[in-house]
């Protein structure tokens, strides 16, 4: 039986440069959030607005196909260039994954599965409000229009396989120096979310 | 499966505000350098980093040099502040790594279009400038510079440095001498009454001393104004370049201003600088698009490379024919898109009224030559005082020619002196008379071919 976290129950403290997306609210409330903190001022605040409620929108209705596919969307963040405007850098999504297995190593290779590798993905041991947890990198080669790309998925697993489902937090990037500072940004959010 | 459908369902969605950080992959791995002005223009055109049967080779002046065999680069990393600036002795860095050795820290800031270093965004600089490209190309992706990286430039001899521009021209010492020159000259008047061929000497001495800054100087300002005049090398824009002239009465006003647009590059010269875009070629410039009022280049992706103002170059601004067969021709397409607004000012404008102002404020010291005017006026003074000190050695000489030897040695060195001053005098003053008639400010007048709005 597979009991992922409780939205309601999570929260993430002491957050630098994050801006929380509340998944338990409908995509008009999280609209009237964002403008309440970024007033549409201008085209491009009020169309990135636009854009990441697009993006809740997207994210609740994998949580309704929940049961099919087997993820959850539990929460996420927008990780901004500058803390004073809608400036996004990233998203980062606190996701619920059925998985039986409770190895980490085995819950990346399944993630990377097919996909070609840059380097090997480092696994390092980090501590969290939510407990012990496994901070790593996926780094993909991805072909985009006939050219060649290194993607970044910046990831952190908190494995729960006595319940059957691991919980991750990721973010992703299409572009290597970004992502350090989206790395070093992850861990900081992971390390303060309570609730998991 | 489920979790490899978890991890694509991470890239499609999370990928969304970041996309627009994107990395480049149209762009070829060809780095040319985008602004250059003054002797930096000929910098400019002679320069281009690639990657070619996977080894990075630098063309450079005319010499081609591999910096890096296949397979030696085992790591890309960029090291840039937060915010771009606009002095190219700052510019950020893009630093290739052989294991713990530099192999070439290319200074990246000289390969990026203006419009897209000002944008502030350094992921998009380096999409546009092609360093993402070439990583690509050695089968590396461009890193955050980190400690190690640091170091390693720290260490970094000048060979291994990539520039697109000039670092400076002349050389410190020119001042000091031109102020040796200067001490020395004036050192000669009391000795001129000390007895004929000792001030004599003294003057000769000054003015050789002199001579050699003031040679160099004039040597460096005659060169940068030859550079305005070439204007681009059509050679430059590959088969099919076209080199435009504005349009009348633009090309009067501004009789070196042109517009290369070929496949390989992109090219505007105006008043003794040169902003260059990678052409269709390379996988820079994409479109051409434009509303009867402005225009401006864009890449594959739509990015606003530069704007330019069709008014200046085509008689009828609503109908750019001139600019769009050129482009055309380039492999560049054009488009009556609506333009989204660039937020980029164009340069040259055709705007009525407009004074283009005094150029040489717009370029490093370096890159005019050293043409600043504390310089030029220097240069001037010294020379002239030479004259005087001839002149002065002449006369003096000449009321007791008694047929003595030294005084006859006295009247010709002074003679000699005084010819020599009066050649470098012109000399100097030639080419910055020149340069001052280069630099007046222009003021555009209205036309009937401007736009009515």
């Amino acid at each position: 039986m597979t009991t992922p976290p409780t939205p309601g129950d999570i929260s993430a403290v002491g957050l630098e440069g994050w801006f929380p997306l509340d998944l338990t609210r409908t995509p008009e409330q999280v609209h009237a959030a964002i403008l309440a903190e970024y007033p549409a001022g201008d085209e491009v605040t009020a169309a990135t607005a636009e854009g990441l409620v697009g993006m809740v929108r997207s994210l609740q209705a994998q949580t309704g196909e929940g049961e099919a596919t087997g993820i959850v969307n539990l929460a996420a963040w927008v990780l901004l260039d500058d803390p004073a405007t809608l400036s996004p850098v990233a998203v980062a999504t606190l996701r619920g994954l059925v998985e039986e297995s409770g190895d980490p190593m085995q819950v990346v290779a399944g993630m990377t599965a097919g996909a070609e590798l840059y380097d090997e993905p480092p696994l390092v041991a980090l501590g969290t409000a939510s407990g012990p947890a496994t901070l790593t990198r996926i780094r993909t080669v991805e072909v985009v229009r006939g050219g060649r790309e290194v993607h970044e998925q910046s990831l952190v697993l908190w494995p729960r396989p006595q319940h059957g489902y691991v919980v991750t937090l990721s973010a992703y990037v299409q572009d290597l120096v970004l992502s350090d500072r989206v790395g070093a940004a992850m861990r900081q959010l992971a390390t303060g979310i309570t609730g998991l | 499966m489920i979790l490899d459908r978890a991890a694509r369902a991470h890239q499609s969605e999370d990928a969304g505000p970041a996309s627009t950080y994107a990395a480049a992959v149209e762009r070829s791995p060809v780095l040319l350098p985008a602004t250059g002005a003054g002797l930096s223009i000929a910098r400019g055109r002679s320069t281009s980093l690639s990657v070619e049967d996977a080894a990075v080779v630098l063309r450079q002046d005319g010499r081609e040099q591999v910096l890096a065999r296949p397979g030696a680069v085992t790591r890309v990393a960029h090291d840039a502040p937060d915010r771009p600036g606009l002095d190219p002795d700052r510019s950020s860095r893009l630093l290739l790594r052989s294991g713990d050795r530099a192999v070439a820290v290319v200074h990246l800031d000289h390969f990026t279009a203006p419009a897209v270093l000002l944008s502030g965004d350094r992921s998009l600089q380096r999409s546009v400038s092609g360093a993402d490209a070439l990583a690509a190309a050695l089968d590396l992706a461009v890193e955050q510079a980190d400690r190690t990286d640091r170091e390693v430039l720290g260490q970094a001899g000048r060979e291994v440095q990539v520039r697109g521009r000039l670092r400076r021209t002349g050389s410190r010492w020119s001042y000091a001498v031109l102020l040796l020159g200067a001490v020395l000259t004036f050192l000669t008047l009391p000795l001129l009454g000390e007895g004929p061929v000792l001030g004599v000497l003294a003057a000769a001495t000054g003015l050789a001393v002199t001579a050699w800054p003031a040679l160099a100087w004039w040597r460096r300002r005659r060169r940068f104004l030859e550079l305005d005049e070439e204007g681009p090398d059509t050679d430059e824009g590959g088969p099919g370049a076209t080199l435009l002239s504005p349009a009348p009465p633009y090309d009067d006003l501004f009789p070196h201003t042109r517009l290369l647009v070929g496949p390989r590059a992109v090219v505007l010269h105006h008043r003794g600088r040169q902003t260059r875009l990678a052409g269709a070629d390379l996988g820079g410039v994409d479109r051409l698009v434009h509303d009867g009022s402005s225009a401006t280049f864009l890449d594959a992706r739509r990015r606003a490379l530069l704007a330019i103002d069709p008014a200046f170059w085509c008689p009828d601004p609503t109908r750019p024919e001139r600019l769009a067969d050129a482009c055309r021709r380039a492999g560049i397409g054009v488009g009556r898109d609506p333009v989204v607004s660039s937020g980029l000012v164009a340069e040259p404008t055709a705007d009525p009224g407009v004074i283009d102002d005094d150029p040489r404020f717009l370029m490093p010291p370096g890159e005019r030559g050293n043409g600043t005017a504390v310089l030029s006026t220097l240069v001037a003074f010294v020379v002239a005082l030479s004259v005087v000190v001839g002149l002065v050695g002449v006369l003096g000489t000449l009321p007791p020619v008694t047929g003595e030897p030294l005084a006859v040695v006295a009247l010709v060195g002074s003679g000699l002196v005084l010819v020599a001053a009066l050649v470098l005098l012109s000399l100097v003053l030639g080419v910055r008379r020149r340069t001052n008639r280069w630099a007046r400010p222009v003021t555009a007048p209205p036309t009937p071919s401007r736009r009515s709005s």
